[in-house]
């Protein structure tokens, strides 16, 4: 079905259309988190970043213990030293990786177990190394049971991004999101999500696809429209780290997926309260770069385009999930700390050269098996790790949903006439 | 008398409804007569536990036997039907709800008949006698020939269905109808099961607004009850649209009906 181009397929002035109004929400900035699978093409002098993202994890601790989670050392207390932060973005401006403007997105962990003030003085050492005022935003991806005034004060003033992670109404969010003792989180959550919502915070929520999810498409719409929530991302249950088995490794979960994403487009799109969802977002961003297969590269592929750095300032590259985990074939994924190693030497070690030269290996194969590819550019390497157990992989259970049925999804809408308005009233 | 194996009742699944059915059931001591029309005993009481495990099956539902399963359709839908509810037709409301059923996998029949009753509280039933304004109890016979697949409680407080939970086929045994030459319709088998067994414990299931239920295959002897209501009852029925009745069609994938659609 995508084995046609774009253009084959007829949908040209579709696309048009789409790229004007993906340019307007852009100025608007309401596609925060929206970011296309595909970023560009490159010559072939691919080298290192320039930086998007920084993921740092100020703590491995989490209050919290989702049944998916695949963060190995939740449980373990320790913070990143004022020491380390510093050091950290000292490596960060002086690696000269930061270029061009960047996202810090503190996770890896609940970051609002140790408070603001922690991250007052963090985004101070950020200012201090920034010489060339290279704009960077700060982001927070919380559990939110821990939102208070405090917090809310801080996220104005220092205009923090937030991202709250809640799996839609409690049915379905206590399923998996839990306390240590097995409890449901959703009344916590709720808190903190209408915390925000009364100081006027703006935020996005993020929600996690299991199997029972895709049976309540309507029953999230509504979640969101009641609770103000109006940018949506979807993560599908990975299987990562210690998390070995995902609810969604099933032979239907394929049809499902794509009924279920249909439906819930038709809702955002055609109820009452439009919704922005961050993934038919970033697949319409593909599709409108969509070129040829040759120099399609990603985000997740391209060295030190992601960077992670754990509390330790231990630093790592491609996909963020990679840096707790261990590895008998290459020793880990840590490159370096940012304590005492420079980008060069980093760049120059081994253990990168073994990683990147079998994450490339895995990109060409999906560049000549998969008719996915120019929408995609070869998979997330964690996932094909994860799933396989080898970078040089190619599809994974993640490309056949977050990927290819997602493209599926968002292409058959472009196909198809525009729906009328839906029963549009909303509940009083 | 005893209650009897019968359908059983349940979840729909794939719908988020909580059952609690120790407070959602009551059963009585079957039916009296008001002239010629059938209506419950008013001596409801809590189910005893031999009769919970009778009627209530929590595993997921099989091909068989047949059941009939409580469901729950989202706010906004409600909320559209009386948005929708002043003007002089209601197809948007009706397509969309059957596509919010479909998509659960409900099985519905390939072209409905979407009817909204609206009765007043106080009532020991609510379909219609021949008189207008009149109730016909129990075994009315129906209006329209396709029995009811869902009821759907679009009010803001809860209603009741009182019914029998036999399906067609056990009651045709039941009153000795097995041999007739053609099937008897539901209301004459009504009439004649309450014949014989007057006393017949009839079920009370407790609908909350926006709740459902979905009857088995071939249809129940139901009838609504409003007795606790303060205020008009609005129940949504859908059944298989008969020829010459405006329906809804399954949608096309991708396509909304219009307004000028045809819609029961």
């Amino acid at each position: 079905m995508v084995g046609q181009s774009v253009a084959q397929r007829g949908l040209a002035s579709g696309v048009e259309q789409l790229a004007e109004r993906l340019a307007q929400l852009e100025q608007l900035g309401q596609l925060a988190g929206a970011t296309p699978p595909v970023v560009g093409t490159s010559g072939a002098g691919l080298d290192l970043g320039p930086l998007d993202l920084l993921v740092v994890q100020p703590t491995p601790f989490c209050n919290l213990d989702c049944r998916y989670c695949y963060l190995p050392d939740r449980h373990r207390s320790d913070r990143m030293a004022g020491a380390t932060l510093d050091a950290l973005f000292r490596w960060v401006f002086d690696s000269g990786l930061a270029q061009t403007p960047f996202t810090v997105v503190w996770h890896a962990g609940e970051p609002m177990v140790l408070r603001p003030e922690y991250y007052r003085d963090a985004f101070a050492a950020a200012d201090r190394h920034n010489r060339g005022g290279v704009p960077v935003t700060h982001s927070l991806q919380t559990n939110a049971t821990l939102i208070d005034r405090a917090w809310c004060d801080f996220f104005k003033t220092h205009a923090v991004q937030v991202g709250v992670s809640v799996d839609g109404p409690a049915f379905l969010h206590d399923r998996y999101r839990v306390t240590r003792r097995g409890a449901g989180t959703h009344d916590r959550v709720m808190r903190g999500i209408r915390r925000l919502r009364g100081e006027g915070i703006a935020f996005h929520a993020i929600t996690v696809l299991t199997q029972d999810a895709l049976d309540y498409p309507d029953e999230l719409y509504e979640f969101y429209v009641s609770e103000g929530i109006e940018r949506v991302g979807f993560n599908v249950e990975e299987i990562e780290g210690p998390h070995r088995e995902s609810s969604l490794e099933r032979a239907d979960t394929g049809p499902r997926f794509r009924r279920f994403l249909a439906r819930f487009l038709d809702l955002a799109e055609g109820g009452a309260v439009p919704l922005q969802v961050r993934e038919r977002d970033s697949m319409q961003w593909a599709i409108v770069a969509a070129g040829d297969d040759a120099g399609v590269r990603t985000h997740e592929t391209t060295p030190f385009a992601i960077v992670s750095v754990d509390w330790q300032g231990n630093l790592g590259t491609f996909s963020p999930e990679l840096l707790g985990l261990g590895s008998d074939r290459y020793g880990g994924f840590t490159l370096g700390n940012v304590a005492t190693d420079s980008l060069a030497a980093m760049a120059a070690s081994p253990r990168l050269a073994a990683i990147r030269r079998d994450i490339e290996e895995g990109v060409e194969r999906c560049r000549r098996s998969c008719a996915y590819f120019r929408f995609c550019g070869g998979g997330a390497p964690v996932n094909k790790l994860c799933e396989t157990g080898s970078f040089a992989a190619t599809e994974t259970m993640f490309c056949r949903l977050n990927r290819q049925a997602l493209l599926d999804v968002v292409l058959d809408r472009l196909e198809r006439p525009r729906p009328a308005p839906r029963s549009a009233a909303l509940p009083a | 008398m005893e209650l009897e194996p019968g359908f059983a009742l349940g979840a729909a699944p794939r719908f988020h409804v909580r059952p609690a059915w120790a407070e959602r059931l009551r059963v009585n001591g079957g039916i009296e007569r008001v002239g010629a029309r059938c209506h419950p005993r008013p001596d409801w009481r809590p189910l005893t536990p031999g009769e919970m495990t009778l009627l209530v099956d929590e595993a997921p539902p099989a091909a068989d036997p047949p059941r009939a399963d409580l469901l729950a359709i989202p706010a906004r839908l409600q909320a559209a039907w009386w948005d929708q509810a002043g003007q002089s037709s209601y197809e948007r409301f009706a397509g969309d709800l059957l596509e919010f059923l479909r998509f659960k996998d409900l099985s519905l029949p390939a072209m409905c008949e979407v009817e909204v009753a609206v009765s007043r509280p106080g009532q020991v039933g609510t379909r219609p006698g021949p008189e207008i304004g009149s109730l016909g109890g129990l075994a009315a016979p129906a209006a329209a020939s396709a029995p009811v697949v869902v009821a759907i409680n679009l009010g803001d407080e809860p209603t009741h269905i009182v019914l029998v939970n036999l399906s067609p086929p056990a009651l045709v045994g039941l009153v000795g109808a097995a041999g007739d030459a053609a099937p008897l319709p539901l209301a004459d088998l009504a009439g004649r099961f309450f014949e014989a067994r007057p006393a017949y414990p009839l079920l009370r299931i407790r609908l909350d607004p926006r709740e459902g239920l979905a009857f088995p295959a071939g249809g129940a002897i139901f009838d609504g009850w409003t007795c606790d209501k303060r205020e008009p009852d609005v129940v949504l029925s859908i059944r298989s649209a008969t020829a010459g009745t405006p329906s809804v069609a399954d949608p096309p994938q991708g396509n909304r009906r219009d307004p000028g659609d045809a819609v029961g």
